[in-house]
């Protein structure tokens, strides 16, 4: 994912401390965790992670893709 | 909350995995704002789970007599403590009282929300538990 630019997201999504996460949650309803921003590694994990609940049953996620839309 | 084995093995790999990731990032340019954010992530995520994993391991040990609650909103909470330091299963608890295992999975995954009072009662009974709350009539309503 490098076509991220991580600098215009909003800033409440640079902070993943309890804390912080507690706030995205607030505001987007939902868990979010950076992934593929720079290795596969994270993203893959991650993807596993919430890909399956806590009896290890599959379930499902949303994959969100940042871009730069045209601004009307 | 972890509320079986099958849980705790199931975070003890999440936290094997994460650590893992975590490790490969540290390898990495750390000085990117990009990394510094997973590092972040990542981070939060095993001391997350490993509080929980430590509290299950706690709670399993048996040393726990009384389980400390302030609210009603905190019962069930007490009520998986209690099954978990009893050290029966959702299966032997759903038999002790004539349920299935997977209700007890229902029951505790939703925190009692759909178990009735009488219910509730029932199980407090099968875990040979008793509730000391004080109720307390607060000056307003």
């Amino acid at each position: 994912m490098d076509e991220v630019f991580i600098e215009e997201l909003d800033p409440v999504l640079m902070n993943y401390t309890e804390k912080g996460k507690r706030k995205i949650k607030e505001k987007y309803k939902g868990d979010i965790r950076p992934a593929e921003f720079a290795t596969k590694e994270t993203g893959k994990t991650y993807l596993y992670f919430f890909q399956h609940d806590r009896e290890g049953k599959e379930k499902g996620v949303v994959k969100l893709t940042p871009f730069k839309g045209d601004k009307k | 909350m972890i509320l079986n084995e099958r849980q705790y093995k199931i975070s003890n790999k999440a936290v094997r995995d994460f650590v893992l990731a975590l490790d490969k990032l540290l390898s990495e340019d750390t000085s990117s704002p990009k990394i510094k954010i997973q590092v972040q992530a990542l981070k939060a995520d095993i001391k997350k789970l490993k509080n929980e994993i430590s509290e299950y391991e706690f709670i399993r040990s048996g040393k726990l007599e009384e389980l400390e609650f302030s609210s009603l909103q905190e019962l069930p909470t007490a009520l998986i403590r209690a099954r978990v330091a009893r050290k029966l299963t959702q299966k032997a608890l759903a038999e002790a009282i004539g349920l299935k295992e997977q209700q007890i999975q229902r029951y505790e995954s939703s925190n009692y929300s759909t178990a009735s009072f009488a219910r509730i009662q029932q199980i407090a009974k099968a875990l040979n538990i008793s509730v000391k709350e004080k109720v307390v009539l607060n000056i307003s309503i």
